[in-house]
């Protein structure tokens, strides 16, 4: 188990890190989910006392780490670009932490052959680095950190280096591989679609603050804020305000300049009359229709995107821009067509401001 | 009639056949010059077994090779410090490691004198324990060294500059201690710059000619030895060496060629 406790980190005068906490259980793998620059990649080599933090604490299975060094943290570190030693095989690769535990020659040879087995890599074992595949190159990397039994397993973009199709492919397998050894592992990507597939946790970062953390699904259907909503492809976001309260329904007034619209929600506890709120509802949950429903509003199809399988449809509603998903094949209009826009008022949820930690709802 | 675009052509051609010109004139003409100058009459080639001609060039390879040996022992952990350490006055120390590249070699020599004279800084103290450095063949080899080494820093800063720290990072997380990541990682990923340095460094050390004429007393080195024999009119003999020493200097570019191919 590993907790980061209050972890700041500053590079100069720009903060980079943010009274960061995050506690990872044995045997669970946290994907660190974010953007280019939001201080993924430093908090890892923090964890691996690669950097030293400013302030806060590290607690690897109850004891502080802190002023440990990486050499002796136990940690295994997978990084983005392999960091494979050109100069050695990949047997070699492999062999290096372990010699470097000045362990009896058969028992490196024994474990090294061990770990190429279960990465499947057993015949590369002669094979120069510079002649590997980038496929290859990850399990090496992979093997080079798992032989070391490490205590947490740190990878940071593990997968970003190599091409759409394969990344797909490693995904899954690198899922199978990290639960088949049961490893404790925290897994930096700016992808969703890794991190869901890879993460029991997902902690979504920005700006050097943990914004949100929670299982996949619950980060991806329910993001508390903004930046996570925007993160995880829920771009429909309204500002508003409470306008009226019943039993379990709440009417929101939805602020778009001199074209302000009513929708209804269930109640969240966190209403109040007249409090100022934003709301946010998935693509998919937007349902497209040619009549007037409960809940929906005129509006004007303005785009039509292809998005890998599915078709992203831009509406524009009285100035407001709304997104929605369909398919190709359920897909009964044209740009400009008008439709109704209707929701289902259970698939709103309220977000939170910059970064909140207590239960909203 | 020509255009803009033809005239430049033509200008372009003749200062590429300039360029040829000046090449020829300065390396290819000497090199023939030399040769015609040792066929031109007879050559009684048992000057070569001389202690004229055999004297010089053992002095000259042996200090050319123990001031490479010090260049290589005192040159890469210099270069290890200067490009992964941080320290007050490193820009300064930068500096002063390349400064033998610019300084005439006389004013090296000069100020090897200053130092290791018999009323030097390091001599003088030396010198009332028994110890003279000055005009012995240690002289030479310091002279040698003081020019060679740069080299190797230099060379081998350049192959350490370009190893990724990623590397250095994974064999630290792998448990590798400083040494350990010295010895494993970085030495072998900058041994064509090590290697490439230790040519340069040989080249540049037997060639010594400035530095080690205020230095080396009585002794004679190769390009002392040309150089005296030159002026004194033993032409045979100054040709010859000549040779040597160019098939010297050639061997070890054809070497560096190599090691940096490789």
């Amino acid at each position: 188990m590993i907790e980061l406790i209050n972890i700041a980190k500053k590079f100069k005068n720009r903060v980079v890190l943010h009274d960061i906490s995050l506690s990872v259980a044995d045997g669970e793998i946290v994907a660190l989910l974010g953007a280019s620059g939001c201080g993924k990649a430093t908090q890892s080599k923090i964890i691996a006392g690669l950097i030293r933090q400013d302030s806060g604490d590290i607690r690897l299975n109850n004891k502080a780490i802190n002023d440990l060094p990486p050499q002796k943290r136990n940690i295994g570190f997978v990084f983005q670009d392999y960091a494979l030693f050109p100069h050695k095989d990949v047997f070699e690769n492999i062999a290096f932490g372990l010699e470097m535990r000045r362990l009896p020659k058969n028992k490196v040879m024994s474990r090294v052959h061990r770990t190429m087995e279960i990465l499947e890599i057993r015949d590369f074992g002669n094979e120069r680095i510079t002649h590997l595949s980038g496929g290859q190159k990850q399990r090496v990397a992979l093997a080079r950190a798992l032989v070391m039994d490490p205590d947490i397993l740190l990878l940071d973009e593990p997968l970003s280096a190599l091409d759409p199709v394969l990344r797909e492919k490693l995904r899954e397998e690198l899922k199978n591989i990290l639960k088949s050894t049961g490893i404790t592992g925290i897994y930096v990507t700016h992808d969703l679609t890794e991190a869901m597939i890879v993460g029991d946790k997902i902690a979504i970062m920005n700006e050097g603050e943990i914004q949100q953390i929670g299982r996949p699904e619950e980060v991806f259907y329910r993001p508390k804020t903004e930046f996570a909503a925007r993160f995880v492809g829920a771009r429909n976001i309204f500002e508003g305000w409470v306008v009226e309260l019943n039993r379990d329904r709440a009417t929101i007034e939805v602020i778009n300049g001199s074209n302000p619209f009513k929708i209804y929600t269930i109640r969240y506890p966190i209403f109040e009359r007249k409090k100022n709120i934003s709301l946010c509802i998935h693509p998919e949950d937007v349902v497209l229709g040619s009549e007037k429903k409960d809940n929906s509003i005129r509006g004007v199809i303005i785009g039509i995107i292809q998005n890998g399988p599915a078709l992203k449809i831009i509406i524009d509603i009285a100035g407001l821009e709304l997104h929605a998903t369909t398919t190709r094949r359920l897909l009964n209009y044209e740009i400009n067509d008008e439709v109704w826009v209707s929701f289902n008022r259970n698939a709103f949820y309220p977000l939170c401001g910059k970064k909140c930690r207590s239960p909203t709802r | 009639m020509l255009t803009r675009s033809n005239y430049l052509n033509i200008g372009f051609k003749l200062s590429i056949g300039l360029s040829f010109l000046v090449f020829a004139l300065l390396i290819i003409f000497p090199l023939l010059a030399l040769v015609f100058n040792i066929f031109s009459s007879p050559v009684d080639f048992r000057i070569l077994l001389s202690g004229a001609v055999v004297d010089p060039i053992i002095l000259s390879v042996l200090t050319a090779m123990v001031s490479t040996v010090i260049s290589l022992l005192v040159g890469v952990p210099l270069a290890y410090v200067l490009t992964y350490k941080s320290f007050p006055l490193k820009n300064v120390l930068d500096t002063l490691v390349n400064l033998p590249f610019v300084l005439p070699p006389s004013v090296a020599g000069y100020l090897l004198l200053l130092t290791f004279g018999r009323f030097g800084l390091i001599g003088y103290p030396l010198n009332i324990l028994g110890i003279t450095i000055m005009f012995t063949t240690f002289a030479i080899v310091i002279a040698q060294t003081f020019v060679a080494m740069p080299f190797i820093v230099s060379s081998t800063r350049t192959k350490m500059k370009d190893i990724h720290p990623s590397l250095i990072d994974a064999a630290k997380t792998l448990g590798a201690h400083e040494l350990e990541i010295f010895r494993k990682v970085i030495l072998p990923l900058s041994k064509t710059g090590v290697l490439s340095g230790i040519v340069m460094a040989y080249a540049r050390a037997i060639g010594e000619f400035g530095a080690t004429m205020m230095v080396s007393g009585l002794l004679v080195t190769l390009p002392l030895s040309i150089f005296n024999n030159a002026l004194s009119g033993e032409r045979e003999t100054a040709n010859l060496l000549s040779l040597v020493l160019i098939a010297i200097s050639f061997t070890t570019l054809i070497l560096f060629k190599r090691v940096v191919r490789s």
